[in-house]
């Protein structure tokens, strides 16, 4: 009764806890309730019950309880059988064996031996257990940290233990447990196989698991740890679901009143039908509901609890509860960890769980299933090898995640282990958290995609220098979380980036975040079909996102390289915002760096502005011309909202233009700041180009010339260093600002106050004054904006002149496509890039249409359907900047298609696979060609020298296809048919291809040799009794090494297997092996990698001569026998120069043909003769 | 050392009234990555008699690639003289042969019948096949394409005149 008693305290405390469980997540909890609470056959009552009742009835259900446990021999006892690992964990076929006596068993020891554990321990922490905080009703605010201590000492105490058990058997009691325990059984059976066996791996996993958990228990902080853990398990049904609640002892406001919280059960009772729709949830429900009484039996039960606040709130998600109910364990757990002092791995762990808890705050299942399965994958390898539901390639992408997230060794082991249990064990996730479930799907597919496509996507980041897009994470890995897109984005940011994260990175993260909602919500509005949006508009909005990437960076290089970060103003990135802004951090800019490079170089005054200008350009471009491009939309953007801007901007290119030109100025402009830095040369060039075009053009720049008086001239040498400053006034930036403000004389008072910051005199102020004061009078009353926008627009268009081509050469037909297909530029195929050894494509088979074109069926029309497996592997294209065609990454698995159509001539019939494979690609006459709606076009003979197949791998979708095909310009008579077909094309690597290989069998080999002339036509008579045997290869001439032939080979000759890998060659250089390179070099018969057999009985012939130290033979004469003998190589005996003459006499003469040295030798000018 | 065999090959084995040779450098060593090669009029063609002068380079990566085929251009003296003063004169007056000489055939064409184990035999037989048999279906020269597609007497006559022109010894 003891127990009772400390029950129903218990409970009383759990409804203090509750409050803080409430103050949390709010109405939420009403929702988890409404999913609980009326199906439980055994309480309907209960939430109405006032809580005095309440507390009776869960009292007498704890002595019941307590009354079982005292049934079973001895308690102790039970305890030892439970620590046997199996009990609760086993795999599926252990369901339903344990009996039901069993779990109670278990939850009654588990009671008895915390209860006794609190007792005996007497203060141990309230967090811990429901019991203790019956001692003590308040618990100080420190708690968590007193838990951790208290753990430490009183380990290794048996209560900790004994709560990693009361997890798992909580769990237990969801899975297999209640009044018909064959029930669960029966679930998993019902579940999706894919599930169920996930399961089944994951239990076994478990079981091992639970072992762990209590060697964990002994460890460091292993109660709290434990509490934490145990907390979850119990959610998912009412009585557990008080756990959690039970565990924050430390809850904030334990003195609100229960008697409240009590009341609104009822009415979530009421609801909870509605919520149960599907079966398996209503199964699991009655499950959890009648385990009822055996959760009672463990203190932190307290079956009544969840029903408090309901009524509060709203119905909800589920899952947002306990999104609640886990984050409160982790700021629990959190709290601990900021309270224990600092130990090994602390920064590791407290990043992970403030991304855990994160991950809680935006529901990201996906980010706890992965973060949680990368973390037990690492405690079950630990001790026990690899969890059986993990394959290699999961094991690699673990592999990735650790790299991501710090490996997990980086930790103390116990932290770990409760990372692998947050938030809930994870066999018990999966199994009744639908959410959680797709997101474990979610992540072993992104874990398979992270193994292989991990590394090609840092490096092509590397390489490209801007991180991933949204995108391409959706993409390439399936992530759609948005944790961890964000921890890999900054990890191939980091790789990008040089030196350390600045605001340049802040600004990189924020196009990041804005990036992913900008997806997300298309994505979204995509699977709504709300409408979708064009796959250009997508890519000008990836373009744009690329563009601000590399602006940012470029700006920060600019940082870097410039080595004065101090005195820049964070760039401004982002085109939206608007230059005025950009103006506003000049003033700062320019004091500084004037200040400093003044006193190492003594530049004019006027250097820092123009230094003020250029890192705003930077702010905003960079190298890169489309950076550049950028800003000039910008600039444009600028002049045209501002038309009376126009004049002044086109003057302040063109000035800046001759103040670079202009020798006085020169040696203050490249100071050494400028001159470190290439861009800003750059820069200068751009805007000497700018002013020439501009100039040229006659424009602003010489009126406004004239009306200050110096000499209208283009030349620089001309130039005076007085002019300069009106790079100040004609900075478009500074000029806005004045004219928003509509005093014509701020850009004075800017101007100067760099001036007057600077200690050395300007060399003439006034004029300067005087002249940006009128430029811009001027430039506003008497020139009219309109004149100068061609000037402008010249100016533009001008700054990297391309010659136009005007020559329109004759159709050769065998083109230079590289001039002939210019119009069809756009269809390139994808650049393919891989980072592995060697790769070959070839075409791995072909789907074709039964019916094929001809002159008299000019159209098909066909549905075709593409499974999963392969679309999970099709290649994926990345968009490239610059109007290059996309970048493709493709490993070896990875499949592409293409759409080819080939010519049967006249022959019947569908060719077959092996056909197909070597047929050259035709299109018959005109051929247009819709695949799934879209149009495509075709690449003919005439432009591309070749006609070439249609690249299609980004069309091709999981399920029907549809190709519709139709022709015109066959010619009337023609009997030629086509066959069009999709074909997939398949990635390997040369080891791939080696261990696939076939074999033909000695035996069998020999016998198609020899049978060779018996099967000629009877009509022919075979006089010769022995044949003569090539052995050497095609390629080299030498005696092969591993003699391969294709299938549909006829001749006997083979070729060496690894020559032949070797010299399949990409046409593009960098590209693996394409699809159309795999004939035979013989006779151009179907060579690809499944088709090509290793011929043993050349092989042996080979083995053979090595034995006999004869590899230099190259030719066997074999007889029918079978026997066979060296055919020796006609050695010249008398092969003198004379003596070769004469060719065609025949054998006799060509057994002269002379050894090479011969040759070198003085007679070979009479072997030429012989040649003729 | 391939072409080291394919000579082999060829001084063992070579139709009658073909030659291949490889040249000799300025240094007097042998390349064998060029080639001079003659190729006869088919008999009983209108071909018959003539000797078609043919350069083979084979390329780095053969047999990977196939060698290329060029007729030589026509010798200053011919190209001199009055009755071509003036005028370009494609290196052999065929529809397959390019201005420059090259000459179109689809076993010379990687992207077509190409294969590593055409031997130089095979090839010259190939255009000397061509000569007789040009391939309408890919044109490489106006004159002689036009010529053949339009008026064949003429053509014929032309090929006379060049057969003349490239007497067999």
């Amino acid at each position: 009764m003891r127990a009772a008693k400390v029950q129903s305290r218990t409970r009383t405390e759990f409804q203090r806890s509750n409050s803080t469980t409430n103050a949390f997540i709010g109405g939420t909890q009403k929702a988890w309730m409404t999913g609980q609470l009326p199906e439980s056959t055994r309480d309907p009552s209960t939430p109405k019950v006032s809580m005095p009742k309440a507390l009776d009835q869960a009292s007498n259900q704890a002595s019941i309880t307590l009354h079982k446990a005292q049934s079973l021999p001895e308690v102790n006892k039970a305890v030892k059988n439970s620590d046997l690992p199996n009990t609760a964990f086993g795999p599926e076929s252990d369901h339903g064996r344990y009996p039901t006596q069993r779990r109670r068993q278990e939850g009654t020891k588990k009671f008895t031996s915390r209860s006794s554990t609190s007792l005996a321990t007497g203060s141990t922490p309230p967090i811990l257990s429901p019991s203790v905080a019956e001692e003590d009703p308040q618990p100080p605010p420190a708690i968590p940290m007193d838990v951790s201590t208290d753990a430490e000492n009183v380990l290794p105490s048996p209560s900790p233990s004994v709560e990693a058990r009361q997890n798992s058997v909580n769990v237990v009691e969801i899975e297999d447990e209640g009044p018909q325990p064959h029930v669960a059984e029966a679930q998993s059976v019902e579940a999706p196989t894919a599930t169920l066996e996930e399961l089944v791996l994951r239990c076994g996993g478990m079981e091992h698991f639970e072992r762990l958990l209590k060697d964990a228990g002994k460890s460091n902080y292993g109660p709290v740890q434990i509490a934490a853990s145990a907390a979850a398990p119990n959610l998912p049904g009412t009585t557990s679901s008080s756990g959690p609640r039970g565990q924050r002892p430390g809850s904030k406001n334990p003195l609100e009143s229960e008697s409240d919280r009590e009341r609104p059960a009822p009415s979530i009772a009421n609801k909870r039908p509605q919520e149960v729709t599907d079966e398996p949830r209503k199964r699991l429900q009655r499950l959890r509901c009648s385990s009822f009484e055996d959760s009672v039996a463990i203190p932190s039960a307290t079956t009544v609890l969840p029903s408090q606040n309901g009524q509060s709130s709203a119905p909800a998600v589920p899952s947002d509860i306990e999104m609640g109910v886990f984050y409160q364990t982790l700021t629990q757990r959190m709290q601990l960890i900021a309270n224990l002092p600092e130990r090994e791995g602390s920064h590791v762990e407290r990043p992970r769980l403030a991304l855990l808890r994160e991950a809680c705050e935006k529901s990201d299942y996906f980010y706890l299933v992965l973060h949680q399965l990368f973390c037990f994958d690492y405690e079950i390898r630990k001790l026990y090898g690899q969890i059986p539901g993990l394959n290699e390639m999961h094991r690699k992408g673990l592999d990735v995640v650790a790299f991501l997230l710090v490996s997990n060794e980086r930790m103390v082991d116990n932290a770990v282990t409760w990372f692998s249990i947050f938030p809930l064990p994870l066999g018990e996730l999966i199994m009744n958290r639908p959410e959680f479930a797709s997101a474990h799907t979610k992540v072993l597919r992104c874990l398979e995609k992270m193994a292989t496509f991990w590394n090609d996507m840092r490096s092509q980041c590397t390489k490209r220098i801007y991180p991933p897009l949204v995108d391409e994470l959706v993409v390439r890995f399936n992530v759609d979380s948005f944790l961890f897109q964000q921890i890999i984005f900054r990890a191939v940011l980091r790789d990008i980036w040089s030196g350390k994260p600045d605001h340049c990175f802040h600004i990189t993260e924020e196009i990041f975040n804005r990036d992913y909602k900008e997806v997300m919500s298309r994505l979204s509005l995509s699977r709504l079909s709300l409408g979708s949006i064009s796959a250009e508009s997508v890519k000008l909005y990836q373009q744009a996102v690329i563009q601000e990437y590399q602006q940012t960076l470029v700006s920060h290089r600019q940082h870097t390289v410039a080595g004065s970060a101090a005195s820049m103003a964070p760039p401004r990135l982002q085109q939206s915002q608007s230059l005025l802004a950009q103006a506003n951090h000049y003033p700062n800019n320019r004091n500084t760096s004037q200040s400093e490079h003044n006193e190492n170089t003594q530049s004019p005054p006027t250097f820092d502005l123009y230094a003020a200008q250029r890192h705003s350009l930077f702010a905003a471009s960079g190298p890169a011309p489309i950076a550049i491009h950028a800003i000039q939309n910008s600039r444009q953007g600028n002049l045209l909202s501002q038309s009376q801007d126009l004049a002044s901007n086109e003057f302040t290119s063109s000035q800046i233009g001759d103040f670079t030109q202009s020798p006085t100025v020169l040696p203050g402009f490249f100071s050494p700041e400028a001159s470190m830095n290439s861009p800003g040369q750059w820069n200068s060039e751009q805007h000497q180009r700018e002013r020439r075009t501009s100039s040229t053009a006659g424009n602003s720049f010489g009126i406004l010339n004239n009306l200050d008086n110096t000499p209208q001239s283009t030349t620089a040498t001309q130039q005076t260093p007085h002019v300069v400053p009106s790079n100040v006034s004609g900075n478009p930036h500074t000029h806005q600002l004045q004219q928003n403000s509509g005093l014509q004389q701020q850009p004075h008072n800017r101007v100067p106050s760099s001036s007057i910051a600077n200690p050395h005199p300007c060399p003439q102020p006034e004029v300067r004054r005087s002249f940006s004061n009128r430029a811009s009078e001027i430039s506003l009353p008497a020139l009219s904006p309109q004149p100068f926008i061609p000037s402008f627009y010249s100016s533009l268009t001008h700054v990297n002149p391309t010659p136009l081509i005007r020559s329109y050469p004759p159709l050769p037909t065998h083109p230079n496509p590289t001039t002939s297909a210019l119009h069809q530029a756009h269809l390139r195929s994808p650049k393919l890039s891989y980072s592995m050894a060697k790769c070959y494509r070839y075409i791995n088979h072909v789907l074709m249409p039964p019916e094929e074109l001809d002159s008299k069926n000019r159209h098909v029309n066909w549905d075709f359907g593409v499974n999963r497996e392969l679309t999970d592997w099709f290649a994926q294209d990345a968009h490239s900047s610059h109007g290059a065609p996309p970048t493709r990454s493709i490993v070896p698995g990875s499949r592409l298609c293409r759409i080819r159509c080939i010519s049967l001539k006249d022959k019947a019939g569908m060719p077959a696979e092996s056909e197909w494979a070597v047929a050259d690609n035709v299109w018959p006459g005109s051929t247009a060609i819709v695949l799934n709606g879209i149009a495509l076009d075709i690449r003919k003979k005439s432009h591309h020298g070749k006609d070439l197949p249609i690249e299609v791998t980004s069309y091709i979708k999981e399920g029907q296809n549809n190709l519709s095909t139709a022709v015109i310009g066959f010619q009337k008579d023609s009997t030629t048919r086509y066959a069009i077909g999709v074909e997939f094309i398949l990635v390997v690597d040369d080891q791939k291809i080696k261990n696939q290989m076939k074999l033909l069998p000695y035996l069998e080999a020999r016998k198609r040799i020899l049978d060779q002339s018996k099967n000629m036509d009877p009509d022919i008579e075979v006089v010769q009794s022995q044949k003569v045997l090539d052995l050497t290869d095609p390629f080299t001439a030498r005696i092969f090494d591993v003699p391969v032939r294709g299938i549909n080979c006829q001749h006997n000759q083979c070729f060496d297997r690894d020559i032949f890998l070797q010299t399949r060659t990409a046409k593009v250089l960098g590209e693996p092996c394409g699809p159309d390179e795999f004939r035979c070099p013989i006779c151009g018969q179907d060579a690809r990698p499944p088709s090509l057999m290793i011929d043993s009985f050349f092989m042996g012939l080979r083995n053979e001569l090595k034995e006999r130290g004869r590899l230099d033979a190259k030719a066997i004469i074999l007889h029918d026998s079978g026997e066979w003998e060296i055919k020796e190589e006609e050695e010249a005996t008398g092969e003198s120069g004379d003596g070769t003459g004469r060719k065609s006499a025949g054998p006799a003469a060509a057994r002269t043909s002379s050894t090479s040295t011969a040759r070198q030798s003085a007679p070979r000018e009479v072997i030429e003769l012989d040649d003729d | 050392m391939l072409l080291t065999r394919v000579r082999k090959q060829w001084r063992r084995d070579h139709p009658f009234g073909f030659f291949a040779k490889p040249v000799r450098t300025a240094q007097g060593v042998l390349d064998l990555k060029k080639w001079e090669c003659g190729v006869p009029g088919k008999d009983k063609t209108l071909w018959e008699g003539g000797l078609f002068k043919l350069d083979v380079l084979f390329p780095d990566e053969y047999p990977t690639k196939p060698p290329k085929c060029t007729i030589p251009d026509w010798s200053p003296e011919v190209k001199l003289s009055d009755k071509n003063a003036g005028k370009f004169i494609p290196p052999l007056f065929h529809p397959n042969v390019y201005p420059s000489g090259t000459v179109c055939l689809s076993i010379l064409n990687e992207e077509e019948g190409w294969k590593p184990a055409i031997t130089i035999k095979q090839i010259l037989l190939g255009i000397q096949d061509l000569l007789n048999d040009p391939n309408p279906d890919s044109p490489a020269q106006a004159d002689a394409y036009n010529l053949f597609k339009r008026d064949r007497q003429a053509y014929e006559k032309k090929v006379k005149a060049i057969v003349k022109d490239n007497p067999a010894p």
